[in-house]
């Protein structure tokens, strides 16, 4: 009988445990990450007698709760973990996006070059008027602003995007070593016991932030332990058993973001993160530089065009323009071993041509000095204290410095850089450098008209032309001398170059019609050269071009935001395909509660019952 | 399927959330009357809208130059005007001249006004503008006509009157070059003179003394002014010619305004009726899933359990 007495003894322990397995899924309904555990009940095989003293114990002897097992499928894990990777990369993206979208849209550059435009226009109207000069100035400034509030944004985004991938990066190395500390754990850990249950718990919730940081390959041991490898399949080991190779990261001098790993300590490789915060945000930096990039172009391409439209024409004092914007910057920045407390101001000169490749500033205690010198070696070094000049440039030095104390200079030219020279409203050149007069026995409607042309030199350099048309042809003689200096057949608009401007007939000319140019002078009501400020919209096209970084980037945003769309409902079917399995339901685990308790109450009357028998022996025995 | 208690919520928080997000964008809709917040909600129609924007504002430029361009072509024609009525006055003069009954003194008298007439017609010529600029000065700034030492008036301007842009390829010029305007007058003799030579050359003419020249020069300064007058009338006819372009060409900037607010008003603009029905529509779903839920999250079996 003590056989009934220990099948009822196994049911009430198997039981008991199982009773012990629902009630830490009741308790973890809403835990995240925690999955569902089943009890596995095992009948306890038969053990037939093998001693001479030992009873026959031939019939079955109760059951066994041999162990704790996850309701987990490893290839729904995976599913939700890849689709995780895919919607938090383009999340990241997204974010950042926006900021440009916001960015761009906010400063409104291209409204401001607009308003400049248009300032122009404006000016062409009334040229000598002071509030239409003074409001181009006031448009040309509030450009440069925009042009420049613009690209500090950007420079702030990409000082963002790297912070925000160091930051991930040390999170995904901070999962790596939790990783490999449950990888230790594992082995140790008796399998299909509770505690490996809530380990393989903890490594799917590690894998699970792992996956939503890096696009990552996960094989799986037999014992559970997890190797975990980045940059695809085949790429190298994050985790490898207890070995973690930590992903490095870098931001290149434009701010585009890229990893690197050495695996084993040995030779650092380029890692392509192909999902993940961190796929995000390297694409996010590339896209940050692409638009600053794009920007700069834009910034410097009409700078450079207003200031060669302004060089062409003359102001209302008589003389040639000068530079309206200069796109140049340079930034002073301490050399690693400097450490004394000096102080370095930089600025810039309108029309400043830095070299590229920067400058150094470095003070010498014995000559009491600081010395200025090209990064290049080029020209000649500037010596001396207080503020020293060289190519436009001024630095400004106070504190007291160390001896071999430095600092390195870097110039650049780009939307960051961008200003509005300080001019006066005189110095706006809206006159033509040139004033053609016709006199009025002219019989025909032929007109001319002058366009600055830097570097034509089909004539030579006089103060006066005199162009006349006869005989088919047009005839270029110096009004001084009397001397041809050119002549060639009249085609109307065909433009004849002189020195430093171009000159063109239209119209219908008669035999004798004859023009006299002559250098503007100061006063001039003309406003010939506003024009070439005009063609210079045409033709740089800057508002089309911000515009057009704009809308790439809203084409970008709108098929990632439905992108991310599509990606969270994919996300979500995984996530529920895999709850479906793996997640508690309540309404089970109560039935399973009530079938345990059942089984559980059954198993004790099974004990009593044998007490019973085994009383009844005993009296009969009596 | 089996769902997990905690996936109910989380799912159910997430289709709320979904239309929460929803009806905010339709409140946003109705509140700022607009379909097209940002460039990527719809990017063909936000770079549509920027070009009508830019459009607009350059356009909004032209009109303001034509505007003045309009005012400066009025005032050239008032200008010219005055100048006409001023040659009429010299040719009654010129007339009244050419009577043989006037005295010597009556002639000097004649003689005087003229000379009078001239100052009145430089007055006029260098007439300044709603600018400030002078309306015949050609490209220069400066005043236009001046009397020499020797009495005789001279033109001093430069170059050509700037042409007012109006368009992004089209100009007008609203203000001529006085040489053009008084000079180059086709004179019985064959050559060219300006108004101001005539009128002086008359006066002085009035004032010789041998009758044969003094009736020649009166019988020569009549077909000159007649000359001067159509010299004159011409000039008025360019102005009044470009006045008309200007008109013509701001109806055309007018016209194409509306159109481009047609436009801009279809592209951008919300119909405040459908979004209302679409934010009554997410209202109401919102409220039924909010329901549904409540309910739904109350059925237990643990609640039958005792």
């Amino acid at each position: 009988m003590s056989n009934l007495l220990g099948i009822g003894a196994s049911g009430v322990r198997a039981y008991q445990s199982a009773l012990s397995v629902v009630g830490e899924n009741i308790a973890n309904a809403g835990t995240a990450g925690y999955v569902r555990r089943d009890v596995r009940l095992t009948e306890n095989a038969a053990v037939s007698a093998t001693g001479v003293v030992q009873l026959s114990r031939n019939a079955a002897s109760g059951v066994d709760a041999t162990g704790v097992i996850r309701s987990w499928d490893s290839f729904k894990a995976t599913a939700v973990r890849t689709a995780s990777s895919d919607l938090s990369s383009t999340q990241a993206g997204i974010n950042y996006l926006d900021q440009i979208e916001t960015t761009l849209s906010t400063n409104g550059i291209s409204g401001r070059l607009g308003d400049f435009f248009n300032a122009v226009t404006a000016l062409a109207a009334d040229p000598t008027g002071q509030a239409s000069r003074a409001n181009l100035l006031t448009q040309a400034d509030a450009t440069a602003t925009a042009f420049r509030g613009t690209a500090a944004a950007l420079d702030t985004m990409s000082a963002d995007v790297v912070t925000d991938a160091r930051t991930t990066v040390d999170t995904l190395n901070g999962l790596a070593d939790s990783l490999a500390q449950v990888n230790a754990a594992l082995p140790r850990t008796k399998a299909d016991s509770a505690a490996a249950a809530a380990l393989m718990d903890q490594r799917d919730a590690i894998l699970d932030k792992m996956s939503s940081v890096a696009g990552i390959s996960v094989s799986l041991a037999g014992n559970g332990v997890a190797t975990v490898r980045i940059g695809g399949p085949t790429g190298p080991a994050l985790v490898d058993n207890l070995a973690v190779n930590r992903l490095a990261m870098s931001a290149s001098a434009s701010g585009v973001v890229g990893f690197s790993i050495s695996p084993g300590g040995g030779e650092r490789q380029a890692v392509q993160v192909s999902g993940g915060a961190l796929a995000g945000l390297a694409d996010a930096s590339t896209r940050i530089a692409n638009v600053r990039a794009g920007l700069d172009d834009v910034a410097n391409g009409f700078a450079a065009a207003m200031n060669a439209a302004q060089a062409g024409g003359v102001d209302s004092d008589g003389h040639a323009g000068k530079a309206m914007f200069t796109a140049a910057y340079a930034t002073a920045t301490p050399q690693p071993q400097t450490s004394g407390g000096a102080s370095v101001d930089v600025s810039l000169a309108a029309g400043a041509s830095l070299s590229a490749d920067g400058y150094v500033a470095s003070w010498s205690q014995a000559s009491g000095q600081w010395t200025v010198s090209r990064m290049d070696g080029t020209g000649s070094p500037v010596s001396g204290t207080g503020a020293l000049a060289i190519d436009g440039m001024t630095l400004t030095f106070g504190g007291t410095p160390r001896d071999g104390d430095s600092y390195a200079v870097a110039s650049g030219s780009g939307a960051r850089g961008l200003t509005a020279a300080a001019l006066s409203t005189s110095e706006i050149a809206a006159a033509s450098a040139w004033t053609a007069d016709a006199p009025i026995t002219n019989g025909g409607s032929g007109t001319i008209a002058v366009a600055s042309q830097p570097g034509a030199s089909g004539l030579p350099g006089l103060s006066r032309y005199k162009v006349t048309y006869t005989g088919g042809n047009l005839v270029v003689t110096d009004p001084a001398s009397g001397d041809t200096l050119l002549t060639t057949a009249y085609v109307a608009g065909q433009a004849i170059e002189g020195a430093g401007f171009s000159l063109s007939m239209t119209g219908t000319p008669v035999e004798g019609d004859s023009f006299t140019l002559t250098p503007t002078g100061a006063g001039s009501s003309g406003n010939g050269n506003l024009a070439a400020f005009a063609r210079a919209r045409q033709s740089g096209a800057f508002e089309n071009r911000v515009d057009g970084l704009a809308a790439s980037n809203a084409a970008t945003l709108a098929q990632r935001k439905t992108l991310a769309e599509a990606q969270d409902a994919i996300r979500d079917n995984a996530i529920s395909s895999r709850d479906a399995v793996s997640g508690v339901n309540l309404d089970n685990e109560a039935v399973e509660l009530l079938r345990f308790q059942q089984a559980y109450q059954a198993s004790s009357r099974v004990i009593s019952v044998a007490r019973d028998i085994f009383q009844n022996i005993l009296d009969v025995a009596r | 399927m089996q769902i997990g208690t905690s996936q109910l919520f989380s799912s159910a928080y997430k289709r709320m959330s979904q239309l929460s997000t929803e009806a905010a964008r339709y409140n946003a809709e109705i509140a700022t009357g607009k379909k097209v917040q940002t460039a990527s909600d719809d990017t063909v129609a936000f770079g549509r809208l920027t070009r009508l924007s830019r459009t607009t504002a350059n356009e909004k430029q032209y009109a303001s130059n034509m505007k003045l361009a309009g005012t400066l072509l009025q005032q050239s024609d008032d200008a010219l005007d005055a100048v006409t009525t001023q040659v009429q006055r010299v040719r009654e003069l010129a007339l009244r001249a050419s009577s043989d009954t006037l005295s010597a003194s009556d002639r000097a008298a004649i003689s005087t006004e003229l000379d009078g007439i001239v100052d009145a017609i430089m007055g006029i010529a260098n007439t300044t503008d709603a600018r400030g600029v002078p309306l015949f000065a050609g490209a220069d700034g400066q005043t236009p006509f001046a009397k020499g030492a020797d009495g005789k008036v001279v033109f001093h301007g430069q170059g050509e009157a700037p042409a007012i842009p109006i368009s992004a390829t089209g100009t007008v010029t609203a203000t001529s070059s006085g040489a053009r305007v008084f000079g180059g007058i086709r004179t019985a003799d064959g050559g060219t003179s300006d108004l101001f030579t005539l009128v002086q050359n008359l006066a002085t003419a009035l004032n010789g003394s041998d009758e044969d020249a003094r009736k020649a020069a009166v019988a020569q300064s009549l077909t000159d002014l007649n000359s001067a007058d159509e010299s004159i009338t011409n000039a008025r006819a360019s102005v009044g010619a470009r006045a008309a372009r200007v008109d013509l060409e701001s109806n055309q900037l007018s016209d194409l305004a509306d159109a481009r607010e047609a436009e801009r008003s279809s592209l951008e603009e919300a119909d405040t009726t459908e979004s209302v029905v679409n934010l009554q529509k997410i209202s109401t779903i919102l409220q039924a899933t909010q329901a549904s839920f409540s309910k739904l999250s109350q059925l237990s079996l643990f609640n039958y359990l005792s």
